[in-house]
């Protein structure tokens, strides 16, 4: 009997502790790894191909930011990607609504729609973003990355870097 | 202890709250659908195969769900919680008449090939009658009896074999757009009204002579075509609509201001008047395709309940639509004295109501008390729930056709624009499933919760129509039929649209919504009555526990 409801108990517990967890990674904060080299050398600042798993980052996202969606630009945010929804991505957003982003190729300047924002990665050189995907919802934004937790050395807080492909800017200074 | 079975009770009476609010009480008068139901929704599963095919959806259970009032979207099956309580951006859902035209599609040929016959098949004998005839079918006009008679003819032609449409069918499409625009002359006459489709009437240009001699050279027209088919069971089915007709208007004349209607005459008076010609024309298209006499018998019915359940609806929207989207004043048929479907259910209530249309509204002011008289009695929700009752029983006639493009349009004509309000999300309780699209299971023909690309505060409740690999067409403004775009479904997207596609802002403005913005599926709509009624007996279940 007693190894029953030590049993019961104990499920009890990690069903709650499982709740909490749920809740607090859905709303606050949650942990998740970056994979991939397009943020380098904010994020995974390591060769390519040479590092297994234990070497990539990981890093905190906040999802406090989804209350009002107030972006900034430079934050490195955490959004589902709009060609799979079951993929997410990280990338840093560079321009916001209403700016106007200069493009290389073809060059044209594109206005950023009302609810949207144009991400890039840092590595331009590899990086998947609004270069060629377009400016992306900021509905599909999961949450901001605002530090690196692991590996140890690497604890620090992810700097909202300036942008440099803002063309011009309906709210005045870049 | 006394407080954790409380608390038990209380999560129990939730659940409850949630089922039973879906499933509805048996108490409230309107309600009508079981948990069962319910459920069906959540578990259906909705797979489709995407490989390039037309833009097809599936109509879906949530008609099944109930009706009604007031606010927030609560998230009930929630794996993950949500973030705040999304702001809903609801668009009133009146469907207009004019949002056919994209139903029409799959028939638009048949159609250009209707109108250009038209002008030429009213014949040359006398110049006038043709420029009056002329004024009248230059004036554009919806075409749907016509394009009703050629999705039917297309559907059944299926299951017949038939790979083109036949002469007769071509023929009986023209001679019903004939017999139905020469009723319209008459009534323009009868009324005196000035204008008609956006053009005067025929007896504003011509005066009231040459209207109703038009009006009978085109019977007398159709009808000589109609005889040409020799086929005797059309002949007979046809000729009895014109007499029918005549039978409705005189019934609509002598019953004025007369309170002690009740609803089955008021039914056969509607069916005389809108339903018969219909019904006449879905058998008489059923029947040309060779079909056996059960599935013409099936299309004879739809026919009748999609007439009946059109003109239930366009007398709730006399009421419920401002003068400016009428055209006319609101309430002009209870002003005449004819007493429509909402006036009926709300002379069962209200004793003054009576008082009022017996006086003939003769002081003034009279009529907007008793049109406000009429909105409080709650006649026009039961007269949509009437037209919703019909409706549903017109696509249960269609079972019997085989699964289609067509089939589906038929359907869609029943709940889309057959101007039913279908789902008046303006202040609704609904129950939001956000499973569903995390496990990629919303397909086209739910209803969906979803964040609005243009604002990610807010979340707007539209349906899906299509998902990525479909061809869309769809028209840029409904209004003008002209402008048609086309394009195909990006991978990880899908295609959203409002069941009123005038007031509904959606992806043929916004474009194809990633699949990542979908929040959750809409299963069930709430009544207010069946919240309340489990609110109080909530309380009496917590009183019992502690």
């Amino acid at each position: 009997m007693t190894n029953r409801s030590f049993l019961w108990d104990l499920a009890k517990k990690y069903f709650t502790a499982g709740l909490i967890g749920l809740t607090i990674s859905d709303r606050y904060v949650s942990v998740t790894a970056v994979r991939g080299s397009s943020m380098y050398p904010t994020l995974n600042p390591h060769k390519k191909y040479s590092d297994g798993f234990v070497f990539d980052d990981y890093v905190l996202v906040e999802k406090l930011c989804l209350e009002k969606y107030k972006f900034s630009r430079g934050d490195v945010v955490v959004f589902r990607s709009p060609d799979n929804f079951e993929e997410k991505q990280i990338k840093r957003i560079t321009a916001l609504s209403g700016d106007w982003v200069n493009l290389s190729f073809p060059s044209d300047a594109v206005r950023i729609p009302n609810g949207h924002c144009w991400v890039e990665g840092d590595n331009v050189s590899c990086s998947m973003d609004s270069r060629s995907i377009g400016p992306i919802p900021l509905g599909l934004i999961c949450g901001r990355v605002t530090h690196v937790v692991w590996p140890p050395q690497r604890i620090s807080r992810i700097i909202s870097g300036p942008s440099n492909r803002v063309e011009w800017s309906e709210g005045g200074a870049i | 202890m006394m407080l954790s079975s409380a608390c038990r009770s209380l999560e129990l009476g939730r659940t409850t709250l949630d089922f039973v609010a879906c499933g509805c009480s048996s108490n409230a008068s309107f309600d009508r659908f079981s948990v069962r139901n319910c459920s069906k929704g959540v578990l259906r599963n909705v797979k489709r195969g995407s490989n390039g095919r037309k833009l097809l959806c599936r109509r879906h259970d949530i008609w099944r769900c109930s009706v009604f009032s007031t606010k927030t979207s609560e998230p009930v099956l929630s794996g993950v919680s949500s973030g705040p309580p999304p702001v809903q951006d609801l668009t009133e859902e009146l469907v207009s008449p004019s949002s056919i035209a994209d139903l029409f599609e799959v028939v638009a040929d048949d159609l250009q090939t209707l109108n250009k016959n038209l002008q030429s098949i009213v014949g040359a004998e006398n110049p006038v009658l043709m420029s009056a005839a002329e004024q009248i079918f230059g004036a554009g006009g919806k075409r749907m009896r016509p394009a009703l008679t050629f999705l039917v003819s297309r559907a059944t032609a299926e299951i017949a074999g038939l790979k083109e449409l036949t002469k007769e069918h071509r023929r009986l499409a023209e001679i019903i757009e004939m017999i139905h625009t020469a009723s319209l002359i008459h009534d323009d006459v009868l009324d005196d009204s000035d204008l008609r489709r956006g053009k005067e009437t025929v007896h504003q240009v011509y005066g009231t002579r040459i209207a109703v001699l038009a009006g009978d050279f085109m019977f007398a027209q159709a009808s000589w075509y109609l005889a040409n088919l020799e086929n005797l069971d059309v002949i007979k089915l046809i000729s009895q609509v014109i007499k029918d007709f005549a039978s409705g208007e005189i019934k609509q004349a002598s019953g004025l201001f007369d309170c002690d209607i009740q609803l089955d005459e008021y039914l056969i008076k509607s069916y005389y008047k809108t339903a018969s010609l219909i019904a006449a024309s879905t058998k008489g298209a059923a029947i040309f395709s060779g079909v056996d006499s059960d599935i013409t018998e099936q299309m004879y019915q739809y026919g009748k309940n999609l007439g009946l359940s059109f003109q239930v609806v366009d007398d709730v929207l006399d009421f419920t639509q401002s003068a400016e989207q009428l055209g006319k004043p609101a309430g002009s048929d209870l002003a005449k004295g004819i007493l429509t479907a909402p006036v009926i259910f709300g002379l069962e209530k209200d004793k003054k109501l009576r008082d009022m249309i017996e006086s003939e509204f003769s002081e003034i002011g009279s009529l907007e008390e008793a049109i406000s008289f009429v909105k409080n009695s709650g006649g026009i929700e039961k007269a949509q729930e009437l037209a919703r009752e019909i409706a549903d029983q017109a696509v249960r006639n269609l079972q019997c056709l085989p699964p289609g493009p067509f089939k589906f349009a038929l359907e869609r004509m029943v709940y889309g624009p057959s101007m039913l309000p279908t789902l008046n999300f303006t202040g609704d309780v609904l129950l939001v499933e956000k499973m569903s699209p995390l496990l990629g299971k919303v397909g086209p023909g739910d209803v969906v919760l979803v964040r609005s690309p243009e604002n990610p505060r807010k979340c707007i409740t539209k349906r899906i129509v299509g998902v990525a690999g479909d061809t869309v067409s769809f028209l840029v403004d409904p209004g003008n039929s002209d402008r048609s775009h086309s394009l195909v479904i990006p991978k990880g997207h899908v295609w959203i649209q409002g069941d009123n596609i005038y007031a509904s802002r959606d992806s043929r403005q916004l474009g194809p919504i990633p699949y990542g913005l979908i929040l959750g599926k809409v299963f069930c709509r709430v009544s207010l009555v069946a919240l309340l009624i489990n609110a109080i007996s909530l309380k009496h279940t917590l009183f019992l526990f502690t």
